[in-house]
């Protein structure tokens, strides 16, 4: 998941008139959580696939300096991904193949 | 008064008409006590994410209830006893929405938000 996350990242970089022929390919860091814009979705214990996006491949709660989202915010994940593992939405862990 | 969000995952081997008749169990206790069944919805067979008594799968059921504190006991207990139900959740919430939850509306619209998390460090 988190390898997808970073294609969007390049696309975004691209858009943003980044110049692609220099050597050297840099993240901008972008700036604000993503929940905390207008119609973001709300969290949801329910929403497995929203929640989806802030836990690693294997499957542990991804830390906000990563994600970049606010505290606020990344409290009411982690409330809502434990009730989600707990009625078996989300996995504690990914166990291999 | 206040409401509530029950889920209650039943056994892969039950047919979904069972899970009907074991649902309606649940709301003609909820009617006895005086509550009310605001919103049910049935989630369908979904994989578990981990396997649960040697479940792989289980049968998804939501409702959202008006109850008050005797009837909440009374349920629980009662989820507990049913041999059917292999896990159970009763949370409180400030309001039930009237909308569809969002594992049926992306199953249904199959349209996804975007939301984009962007990973600064690897």
């Amino acid at each position: 998941m988190s390898y997808e996350n970073n294609m969007d990242s390049l696309d975004y970089d691209s858009k943003s008139g980044i110049d692609k022929n220099s050597s050297k390919m840099f993240f901008r860091k972008r700036k604000g959580c993503p929940l905390c814009s207008n119609g973001s979705p709300e969290i949801d214990y329910k929403d497995p696939e929203l929640l989806g996006k802030f836990i690693s491949e294997g499957g542990r709660m991804l830390p906000s300096r990563i994600t970049n989202v606010c505290s606020k915010h990344q409290r009411n994940i982690k409330k809502s991904i434990r009730h989600s593992r707990i009625i078996a939405l989300l996995p504690f862990v990914f166990q291999g193949k | 008064m206040a409401f509530y969000e029950s889920i209650i995952v039943i056994r892969q081997d039950v047919s979904s008409s069972d899970v009907d008749k074991i649902a309606d169990d649940f709301m003609k206790i909820i009617k006895e006590h005086n509550g009310n069944v605001l919103k049910t919805e049935y989630w369908g067979l979904r994989a578990l994410a981990y396997e649960i008594k040697n479940n792989k799968k289980g049968h998804y059921y939501f409702m959202g209830i008006e109850a008050d504190n005797a009837l909440v006991k009374e349920l629980g207990r009662k989820i507990k006893l049913s041999e059917s139900v292999i896990r159970s959740s009763l949370v409180k919430v400030k309001k039930i929405s009237q909308e569809p939850s969002p594992i049926l509306r992306t199953k249904s619209l199959d349209l996804e938000e975007t939301v984009d998390v962007t990973i600064n460090q690897q």
